[in-house]
Parts: C-alpha cells; structure tokens; sequence
C-alpha cells in the first residue's frame, strides 16, 4: 500500500490517492444499481420542497411530545453511556475490552433497537440502551485515545505503577479534560440526531412521524418537524451546561413515555438461549463440538445465501459514497472558502452545510428514496451529503483560521490552503470511512440490498438466528474495514495532524 | 563514588553523542556542567540520573509541569507515590495540611507563594522554572541534577535560587549556560565540545576565557 501510492512529494501521493478512490467508485458503480426508476423526479421534488418550506403544525402538542421523548431518550441514553464509557476507557488497554468495544461498537444503534425491541418493546427502555451501549463503547475508545495524546507524559511515569488512580488525577485528568468534556457536548448532538431516526423503527420519536408524514407526502408537517428538529440541534449549545444536566436528567426521566408491555424475565432468557440460535440445532442432543461443527456448517449456508451478497453490496455502496463524498467536498470546500468574502453568500454556505450535516444520512436517504426510486443511488447521495456536509464543515473552520485575505484568487486557494488542509481531509475522509460502512449496512433497513435488509427481513420473518448470524457477518465488516481505513489513515498524517473520531 | 562513567559513548538516532567519556563524581561535590547548545549536556545529565533514578532529585529541562493543574498540586505530584491513593485523591479536593505547610516554605524561598494556587499554564516561564525546582526541592533528596534550571531567570534570582539549589543538596549537578555563575558558585566545572569532555577540574583552576572557548 505504500508503494502504491508513493510519490516523491506528499502531494503526489495524496494526488495518487484521490484519483484511486474516484476511480474505484466509478468503476464499482458499473456494477451496481444505481438507476433512477422515478418518472419525474424534478416535478416530485419542486413539490416537496414548496411543502418543506411552507411548515404547517396541525398539532402543536403532538409535536412537543415527539420532541420531548427525542430530547429525553438522548440525554439519559447518552448519559448513561458517558459513565459506562469512562470506566470502559480506564480498562481499555486490555485486549478484551478493546474487543468487545469494537464488538459492540461495530453494530448500529437501529440494530440495538431491532434487538431491544424483541425484549422490552416499543419501549424507553429500548430507546436508552440502543443509544448508551454503542455510545459507550464509542466513548471508551476516544477516550483512550485522548488518554494516550495527552501532550505531557511525566519521564518517571512507569515509576506510577501502584499510584495509578494519582497518576491519573493529577497528570492525565487535568490535561485532558477540557478536551473529553467537548467531545461529550459533541456526542450529545448525535445522541439528538440517534434519537430522532429510533423513530424509524416504530419508538416515539419525531423519526416516527417523519417518516409516516414522508410517506402520505405530508411535506408541509415534514417541514414542520425537520425544521424543530434543526432548532432542536442549532440550540444544544445554549441550554446543555455540565450544571444543569442533573436537572435535565431528573426531568427526562419523569417526562419519560410509560409502556404497558412487560416482558418476563424467562421470555428474555429464551431469546437469549434459544431464540438466536438455529432450531435444528436444539433439537439434537449434541456435544459441543458437534453443535459448534453444526452451527459453522448453518453459519457458512447462511453467507453464501444471504450475507454474501449483503456484504457485497454494503461495499460497493460504501465505495461509491465515499468516492462521491470526496468529489462533494472537492467542489464544497474551495467554493465554500471562496464565499467567505461575500458576507450574505457565506452565510448561506455555512446554513447550507449546517442541513447538511445535522440531517441524519437515515432522513436524507428516505427522502432520495421518495424521489428517486429504489436503487443505490438514493443511498449515495444521502451518505455522500450528510459526510460533505460534515467534512467541508470541519474543513472550513481550519480555512477561517488561515484567513483567506482580501481579493485572494482561486490560486492563492490551491497554493496556500489546499496542502495545508488537505490531508487533514483525506484523513478526516478514511475516518468517515468507518461510518459510511456502517451506515450503508444499516440503509438495508429502506429496501436496498445491503446487510442491513437482510437483518431486518430476518427480525421480520422473526428469524432471530438468522439476524444474529447476519449482525455477526456485519459487525466483523465493520472490524476489518475500521483497522483498514486507520492504516490508510496513518499513511498520510506523519506529522501533528491527526483527526480523532468526530462524526 | 556516587556516578562513575567509564568509557561511555551515547547515540540518539545513529547520530553518536558521546564517544568513549569517563566521568566520577563523588557524593558532597557540586559540579556545574558548561558547554554550548546541542553538544550533549542534557543527555549526559539523564545518564547520570538513570544511575541512581531513586535517590536524585531531577529537573528536566522540559519542566515536566501538568498544565491544567495548580502550581501547589504540581509540586504535590512530586511524592504521589509515597503518600498512600486516599491521601491524594482528599488533596486534590482540599489541600493536606502539613504538606501545604511544607510546600509554602519552599515556595517562599523561591518567591511563588502568591501563584501556589494558580494553574501553572497563567505563570510565566520564570515562575514556571522555579515550580519545577520547588517540586524537586519538596522531594528532600540528597542529590540534586538540574537541566539549565535557572535560564528563565534575571541575573539576581538566578543567583538566589542556585545558592538554594546548593544549600539544600548535599551533591549537586547542575547545566548552566552562566559561565559567571558556573564560576562562582560551583566547586568543580566539567566541559563538554563535540561529544567529549574537555574541561573538568576545579573552579578556581578554570579560567574565562577556557570555558569561553567552549562556545566557539
């Protein structure tokens, strides 16, 4: 791989790596779906848009609970995941926690809620542990990664080994906390946008009515809840302070929507001991090793009738996002630096990227979905826009701090800003990598033939082997994938660049 | 003898720095260690305090201060190992008596009391230099090594703090860039220029300008 795209300047290199990955995306979409089967796209879309711009709210305080249960679900959920997280981080220099974070990091909050949703029903429950446990283990890992940055280690460090815990306090913890405490602001925005797509799969959040007011082509009450919804992330940073989250807290726990659905406890130990395994495989009376023989031979069946295919297809849609995300952001940033001269026109840059990166890729791709037809494409689209919008944002604000003078020409953008700000966009891209894998495996859950269709047909059909078989498949893809795209990453920050999970 | 390095050589990076040095130091001498940026002074100081890492008292020329934490906590962190977890997690809440009565004293003598309890990233690199010193100070080891403890300081602090440095150590080794106060204060000077020693005899057999010749 370091042959492969050695050049004999940094910028060659990154030039080489550019033109590999579009490359690569092109060619893949050769052999994908990606047609538009719609008849009119432009007419359904000027249509949508007139109803998204002119929001009407029939009723009011319908839309204040949706809001209310996205609020609460995501602040006790992503809460509940700091401290889980936190403890995990102290440990996770231990090879088994590294594993069962990466495990169970690797799985998608949608697929947790399938889970959880077998076991408590459309409810709070269900909600709050889909989002704390892969959040956790989100945290865990950016946490030891900060750890690990942290610009002072003290030389007689290895001298601390009984002395950890004041190591820490006194070393560690005050050089990184300003740091952990932003990323944990940051995680709770996501925790918002997690929240709000739960409602895709039936939990009360103002996913739920999104999706039923896209559907019936309610597009002035989409517009209504998309636009709260924007006002709902744009406001976090005005009301979320570390002294108010007690309150907070206790509020959203009394706010919380009650279920009468109770499941007993040896319904849920069933589904654990039983229910995810294949049938015929209880029945027999077998040694381990027979059933773990049996289990490998059903396992392998299942890929090459299922997973394979869903494997297959999760990758091309990730090339072809990733490819087009970059070609975005090749387009975005320049222009988007170049408006910064014009007071109006850069505002609605930056409003252009804000909707584009608070929009979930999950919304965005319903609402391609709706105007293009079932294929790949909407799903490209939808990741390439949401990580764009992300990248350029990112981007942009390092642009801001380099000041583009007065009257800076496009070559004064090539020369001065692009090899500065460039690798820090490859590497922000091979970090979005991971995500868009994991996105695309979950937009299956829309119709695209991806795992994640696979999965939820399994949950429909109340496969419950077979979709743990397939989360299995998935969250392995995921592994792989993640250690691939960090290689690629270390490649081309040698220096102080080095981007840390922000997504 | 306290050090002895017998015919030592040190490479960083394939780049040899010392070849083939000898060096005894005895426990009860001062030694002030001369000679120009870059020839090897700081790492000729670790090899000496990799010797006998427990009994010295180090001061890195890197200051090794925790930036986000207070000046007094930033000495405190010197003993963390020998006072037990629950003490130093209760100081970090609320300072422990007899340990901010003894950190106060140091930190009179160096002048830093009045930014004790502010965190050391607001002090300026002077103020900064002498919390380093007090935390090696509050050690109460017996030998003091220090990498250009004083350069952040004007000419009448320098001196204050180097007679501390002296007084409260029994064995001191110490990198100046001073060659006045190398001279002054110190019973033994040893030289360094390209990767050897060239200089090391006492004070009063050293002249100006032999250490002068060490920078050209």
């Amino acid at each position: 791989m370091i042959k492969l795209f050695a050049g004999l300047s940094e910028g060659l290199k990154l030039r080489n790596f550019t033109l590999t990955l579009l490359a690569l995306g092109l060619s893949v979409s050769f052999f994908s779906n990606i047609q538009i089967f719609a008849s009119d796209p432009w007419a359904h879309f000027y249509q949508m848009l007139s109803g998204l711009l002119n929001p009407v709210i029939e009723q009011p305080s319908a839309l204040a609970y949706d809001l209310l249960y996205t609020l609460a679900f995501a602040l006790l959920g992503v809460s509940l995941s700091i401290v889980a997280g936190f403890f995990l981080s102290l440990l996770y220099q231990h090879w088994l926690v590294r594993g069962v974070c990466a495990f169970f990091r690797a799985i998608h909050e949608l697929f947790w809620a399938l889970i959880f949703i077998q076991l408590f029903g459309l409810s709070s429950t269900s909600a709050i542990l889909a989002i704390a446990i892969p959040y956790a283990c989100t945290f865990a890992r950016v946490f030891d990664d900060i750890y690990q940055q942290a610009p002072l280690k003290l030389s007689e460090k290895n001298q601390f080994g009984n002395a950890r815990i004041s190591y820490f306090l006194y070393v560690l913890m005050p050089q990184v906390w300003q740091q952990m405490a932003a990323y944990t602001r940051y995680r709770f925005e996501c925790g918002v946008r997690t929240s709000a797509v739960l409602g895709f799969v039936g939990l009360p959040t103002i996913g739920f009515h999104l999706e039923t007011a896209f559907k019936q082509a309610d597009y002035s009450y989409a517009g209504a809840l998309l636009l709260t919804f924007y006002l709902l992330i744009a406001s976090i940073k005005y009301w979320l302070k570390l002294a108010l989250l007690p309150l907070y807290l206790i509020a959203a726990g009394y706010f919380l929507p009650t279920n009468d659905f109770v499941n007993s406890n040896e319904n849920i130990w069933r589904f654990i001991s039983s229910d995810i395994w294949p049938q015929a495989l209880q029945l027999q009376d077998t040694s381990s090793f027979e059933w773990l023989v049996g289990y490998a031979q059903w396992f392998s069946d299942l890929f090459f009738s299922q997973g394979l295919q869903g494997v297959i297809n999760t990758l091309l849609l990730s090339m072809m996002a990733l490819a087009l995300t970059a070609l975005f952001c090749l387009v975005i940033a320049p222009s988007s630096a170049f408006l910064l001269r014009f007071c109006l026109a850069d505002k609605f840059s930056s409003a252009t990227l804000l909707i584009m990166r608070s929009t979930p890729e999950y919304i965005l791709a319903v609402i391609f979905l709706l105007l293009l037809g079932p294929s790949m494409l909407p799903a490209v689209i939808a990741l390439a826009v949401h990580n764009a919008g992300l990248i350029c944002f990112l981007l942009h604000r390092n642009v801001v701090i380099m000041t583009v003078e007065k009257g800076a020409k496009i070559s004064d953008y090539l020369y001065k800003i692009m090899p500065k700000s460039y690798p820090q966009f490859i590497s922000l891209l091979m970090y979005r990598s991971e995500i868009i894998l994991r996105e695309s495996a979950i937009l299956g859950v829309l119709g695209i033939a991806t795992l994640g269709f696979y999965i939820d047909s399994a949950f429909e059909d109340l496969r419950f082997d077979r979709a743990f078989a397939l989360l299995l498949i998935t969250a392995l893809l995921n592994i792989v994938v993640d250690q691939f795209s960090r290689k690629i990453q270390l490649q081309f920050n040698d220096d102080h660049v080095r981007v840390r999970s922000k997504d | 003898m306290l050090f002895q390095l017998r015919d030592a050589s040190f490479s960083y990076h394939d780049k040899l720095i010392f070849d083939g040095i000898n060096l005894a130091i005895d426990a009860g001498e001062s030694v002030a260690v001369v000679g120009a940026s870059g020839v090897g002074k700081s790492t000729l100081l670790r090899l000496l305090v990799e010797l006998h890492s427990d009994g010295i008292a180090y001061c890195a020329q890197d200051r090794q201060l925790v930036s986000g934490l207070s000046s007094y906590n930033n000495i405190y962190l010197a003993k963390l190992t020998e006072f037990s977890t629950l003490k130093n997690v209760l100081n970090m809440v609320r300072p422990n008596k007899e340990e901010r009565h003894i950190i106060r004293e140091i930190a009179e003598q160096l002048q830093i009391v009045e930014q004790l309890d502010n965190s050391v990233n607001r002090l300026s690199g002077g103020q900064q230099q002498r919390v380093a010193i007090a935390r090696a100070f509050y050690q109460a080891r017996a030998v003091f090594v220090g990498d250009e403890p004083v350069s952040n300081l004007d000419a009448l602090k320098s001196r204050a703090v180097i007679a501390a440095i002296l007084a409260r150590h029994t064995t001191s080794i110490v990198a100046l860039h001073d060659r006045e106060l190398a001279l002054t204060y110190f019973d033994r000077i040893v030289g360094i220029k390209q990767g050897k020693i060239v200089i090391d005899a006492a004070s009063d057999q050293v002249s100006m300008s032999q250490l002068e010749s060490l920078y050209l």
